[in-house]
């Protein structure tokens, strides 16, 4: 466990950065959020903390010598395990024993064949294997280093933050992300208002026994147990008539706690003015209520709304992400570059961080098991936590909503192509769903071990999937069929991997992609079908209709006339799948 | 016990064994020294670190490969860290250390590594080369 020398408190959070401005469409700092999801090579499924310049190198070379640069893979990212364990003269500085050369020159290399250069850090005190280079409170200097070193994309981890309890933070941090428990309001000398009687929004809060209500703040998303759909934040919120314009007082009855959802940092807000962000005095207990000190407000006359809650999980973390933003486009003002929140999917990033960044991871890693030099490391096909390819398509796949060109994209975490544990069958699944999804495609592999045209590298230079994923459109598959879902198959979070999905994808020129995948390890059979006119109830002018089109599966490269609207498949053998490119022909073409 | 003490000790089993590699031992060093910073090694070693320490040296100086997590996939806190999630695993797996709590459910990352664990896990090292 991560303790400070000084506890840090959060502080104050700018208004473009609150909780109720996070819909607005404008990125901040003039980011460049134009851009199709990320492709290349990250070292950490590869080779763990073990990477080095020369494996980098030798990695770069692979990426040209196997066509993969011309395919669109150009990021080579240097993930954790580069720097030295303790900044230089408050400086990141490389390990001079894995890269000897510095990461400058590393850089021109890189950018010598034709590609882009990336590298890794975190919002907190410490990354995440645990050197004590995070970018907290020295955003300013890294922005320089960053700079300097002309990089291109930066993945940036939240290990050791210290507003929140993140991975290896304090675990008391979280009583900066949840209110106290509340048991009443008053306002003025009017009678008290009971919490239980306030209307409570979102899935976390929740009237205990006692007649208390509790876990005023924002879901983890970090594990698989949570839909990553619908308001993903609590608040208690009371409606108030006033019969005239008038300042007065609120006075809260609280108690805190640093553990199970409760906190002691609250925000009040009337009627959408922010009266209260702050850390209140503690509680001997969690049950232990006292009134707050008065909170002045002002009403309008009429009808107020008080809302209590705490969008501090969300706003500190993109307050941090967005310091570093700033400093970096300060340095570099016309510099493009990939900013790539990897906060696991803690605080619902799909919430805010097109604000900020070009892609958020959704959950928790991939896999625990990353390789090595002369290991290629374990990926699952399912498990029950966040380890597998099904763990994390099962979230990315109903969450296309939140992606878009100018947005940014759901990203559910590297490719595991290539590692033991995963058949052919399954790498072949992996890298049509991650496709269809719009996710980022980032290698996670020794490329040494690949050979042009052997099993593996036909999967990840398989040009029309990648085509699909770098698809000018920039939309995200929808999921249009699910076997477990009779309902909104497209919002359903279903986590039994025992069924068969059908994903649908409008492409440039009216054509669109289906992808009809088996998620389970059972050979399954039955009449999986899709039909024009549903693709154009969700996709609108997206989608061509004809009397004929051309069918191409894009892992045959079989290519078809199909007459008619109704596409369909019979049978997908265990983990499969079937994707295909669909153009509608005119008469004259066919 | 410290970790820097941890690994001073991995190293002396090592020395008496003529049959280990240089090369193996200098890379235990090398990783080491890339993995944890010099307030880690001199603090009182914890468990998840000191299962990291093994792993890495299970890795370089035993030569043993990693294997399949079986039973410990299921351990309640197996998912709190991510760096140190698989070493946990190798080391439970290879007997090296053991998990706690009732059931044995846990692996207790946070927890201070007592001598007499610490005297456990250096016997079982030392058995393994038998």
């Amino acid at each position: 466990m991560m303790k400070t020398k000084k506890d840090p408190v959060p502080g104050k959070i700018q208004k473009e950065l609150s909780f109720d401005h996070f819909q607005e469409e404008t990125p901040l700092y003039r980011k460049n959020k134009d851009r199709l999801p990320a492709m290349g090579w990250n070292s950490w499924n590869a080779f763990g903390s073990g990477n080095t310049e020369k494996l980098t190198k030798e990695t770069a070379e692979r990426i040209l010598a196997l066509g993969l640069k011309d395919l669109g893979y150009q990021y080579v990212v240097l993930d954790d395990g580069c720097y030295k364990t303790e900044r230089v003269n408050g400086r990141l500085s490389n390990d001079e024993v894995k890269f000897p050369s510095g990461f400058r020159a590393l850089a021109d290399h890189i950018h010598s064949l034709g590609l882009k250069f990336g590298m890794y850090n975190d919002v907190g005190t410490n990354l995440c294997a645990g050197a004590a280079v995070g970018t907290c409170g020295h955003e300013k200097e890294d922005a320089k280093s960053y700079t300097e070193w002309d990089v291109d994309f930066l993945k940036v981890d939240n290990c050791y933050y210290p507003y929140d309890n993140a991975t290896f933070s304090n675990p008391e941090n979280q009583r900066f992300v949840y209110a106290p428990n509340i048991m009443s309001i008053r306002i003025g000398k009017a009678k008290k208002l009971p919490a239980k009687d306030g209307k409570i929004t979102g899935p976390s809060a929740r009237v205990k026994k006692g007649g208390y209500v509790t876990g005023i703040g924002t879901l983890d998303g970090t594990g698989p147990g949570h839909s990553p759909i619908g308001i993903r934040s609590s608040e208690l919120i009371f409606e108030t008539e006033s019969s005239k314009d008038q300042d007065t007082q609120l006075f809260v009855e609280y108690a805190t706690d640093r553990r199970d959802r409760t906190g002691e940092w609250l925000q009040v807000a009337v009627n959408d003015r922010i009266v209260f962000d702050d850390l209140l005095p503690r509680t001997e207990d969690p049950t232990d209520f006292i009134m707050s000190e008065p909170i002045a407000i002002r009403l309008t006359k009429g009808r107020n709304r008080i809302r209590l809650m705490n969008h501090r999980r969300q706003e500190n973390t993109l307050s941090s992400y967005a310091t570093l933003l700033r400093y970096l486009m300060k340095e570099a003002p016309g510099k493009d570059f990939v900013y790539s929140a990897c906060e696991w999917g803690k605080t619902q990033p799909h919430n805010w961080a097109g604000r900020v960044c070009d892609s958020w991871r959704i959950l928790n890693d991939i896999t625990f098991r990353v390789g090595s030099d002369g290991d290629p490391g374990h990926g699952d096909w399912t498990s029950d936590y966040t380890c597998s390819v099904t763990s994390q398509y099962n979230k990315a796949v109903i969450m296309d909503a939140f992606s878009g060109i100018g947005k940014g994209w759901n990203d559910p975490d590297m490719l595991m192509i290539g590692m033991d544990g995963l058949s052919l069958t399954q790498n072949e699944t992996h890298m049509a769903m991650w496709c269809m999804m719009n996710a980022p495609l980032m290698l996670g592999l020794d490329l040494r071990r690949v050979k042009k045209g052997d099993a593996l590298h036909k999967i990840i230079a398989n040009r029309d999937l990648i085509m699909i994923n770098q698809d000018p459109l920039g939309i995200q598959a929808k999921r249009i069929f699910c076997s477990l879902a009779k309902t909104r198959p497209d919002r359903t979070y279903v986590r039994d991997v025992d069924r068969v999905d059908i994903l649908a994808k409008p492409l440039a020129g009216q054509k669109f992609a289906l992808s009809f995948i088996n998620v389970s390890e059972k050979k399954k059979r039955g009449n999986y079908s899709v039909d024009v006119d549903t693709l154009k109830k969700h996709f609108g002018k997206f989608i061509g209709k004809a009397d004929r089109y051309k069918v191409l599966n894009v892992r045959t490269k079989e290519e078809t006339i199909h007459d008619g609207g109704i596409f369909s498949v019979k049978e997908l053998p265990a983990c499969a799948n079937e994707t295909f490119i669909i153009t509608p022909l005119s008469g004259k073409e066919a | 016990m410290t970790l820097q003490e941890l690994a001073d000790r991995l190293l002396d089993i090592s020395s008496a064994r003529p049959e280990i590699p240089e090369d193996a031992v200098k890379r235990f060093r090398e990783e080491i020294r890339g993995t944890f910073s010099n307030v880690e090694l001199c603090k009182p070693a914890i468990r998840k670190n000191a299962a990291r320490m093994l792993h890495l040296y299970l890795l370089t100086v035993t030569g043993e490969p990693d294997e399949d997590w079986g039973e410990y996939a299921s351990l309640k806190d197996i998912y709190d860290c991510r760096i140190c999630a698989n070493a946990i695993a190798q080391v439970l797996v290879k007997g090296i250390m053991k998990p706690q709590g009732t059931g044995k459910k846990i692996f207790g990352g946070d927890e201070l590594l007592t001598e007499e664990e610490a005297s456990q896990i250096l016997e079982r090292i030392r058995t393994r080369y038998d």
